[in-house]
């Protein structure tokens, strides 16, 4: 990863934390590395959990698309000492493309008190990530279709394309 | 400069005049508290824990135990 996106992220995720630490919330956001990419796979996979409907690997997935490329994954984790995640989010940037692009998602099963912040913390740290790099669109790619029409409304998004099924989600951010 | 912790024990050096246009940045989207409380009851409302992602990567991936698809 090159240095100016290292600290396109760093400079994100301190603005991310100085918000949820502003606004009284109990978590903030870590990046996830190699060294504990398993440890928070396995933090949100929770093996024998019945109820989640995904067979995401979020190991492999930072292994094969984050690691070395321009992409990032974030946890959400308990403020303090605490670092068992309780979300994690893995997003892109194509430069070329001009967009950054929310890929992946998902809250783990006991972390109700995220409720309502997953979506915007993970939004907010892309839209910063775009700004800062210059990139006028964010992308939400595959939103959970039940949620569609709400993140249109709270994220002033369109839906791409316009009619039939939703393949993403973009907003523009003005100059 | 600044220096930001990104994950445990490691730490990324900001420049001075990355984080002031980080400071822009983000506030220039900020969420307010009620809609985080907004997007809460709407979450309840739809139990799913999977907000964005389809069935792209699960393809290139072994499935876990007791997973199914969205």
């Amino acid at each position: 990863m090159s240095v100016l996106l290292s600290q396109v992220f760093a400079a994100a995720l301190d603005e991310t934390n100085g918000w949820l630490f502003a606004e009284g919330h109990p978590f903030r956001s870590t990046l996830v590395t190699g060294t504990n990419a398993r440890q928070m796979a396995m933090d949100i996979e929770q093996a024998g959990d019945l109820q989640r409907r995904v067979s995401w690997d979020w190991e492999t997935l930072y292994f094969r698309r984050v690691r070395h490329k321009a992409a990032w994954m974030h946890a959400m984790v308990r403020r303090g000492q605490s670092f068992k995640a309780r979300a994690l989010c893995y997003g892109r940037v194509e430069v070329r493309g001009g967009y950054v692009s929310l890929e992946y998602l998902e809250r783990a099963r006991h972390a109700r008190g995220l409720k309502g912040l997953t979506v915007f913390t993970a939004f907010q740290f892309a839209r910063t990530v775009a700004v800062l790099l210059g990139i006028s669109e964010v992308r939400i790619n595959d939103p959970f279709t039940q949620l569609v029409s709400y993140y249109e409304r709270a994220l002033r998004a369109h839906r791409h394309p316009a009619e039939g099924p939703v393949q993403y989600l973009y907003t523009r951010i003005e100059p | 400069m600044k220096r930001v912790e990104v994950s445990p024990g490691r730490y990324v050096t900001v420049s001075t005049e990355m984080a002031q246009r980080a400071v822009q940045a983000f506030a220039s989207g900020a969420v307010a508290a009620k809609q985080v409380e907004e997007a809460a009851v709407v979450e309840s409302r739809h139990p799913t824990r999977q907000f964005i992602g389809g069935a792209g990567f699960e393809a290139a991936s072994s499935p876990r135990p007791g997973a199914h698809r969205r």
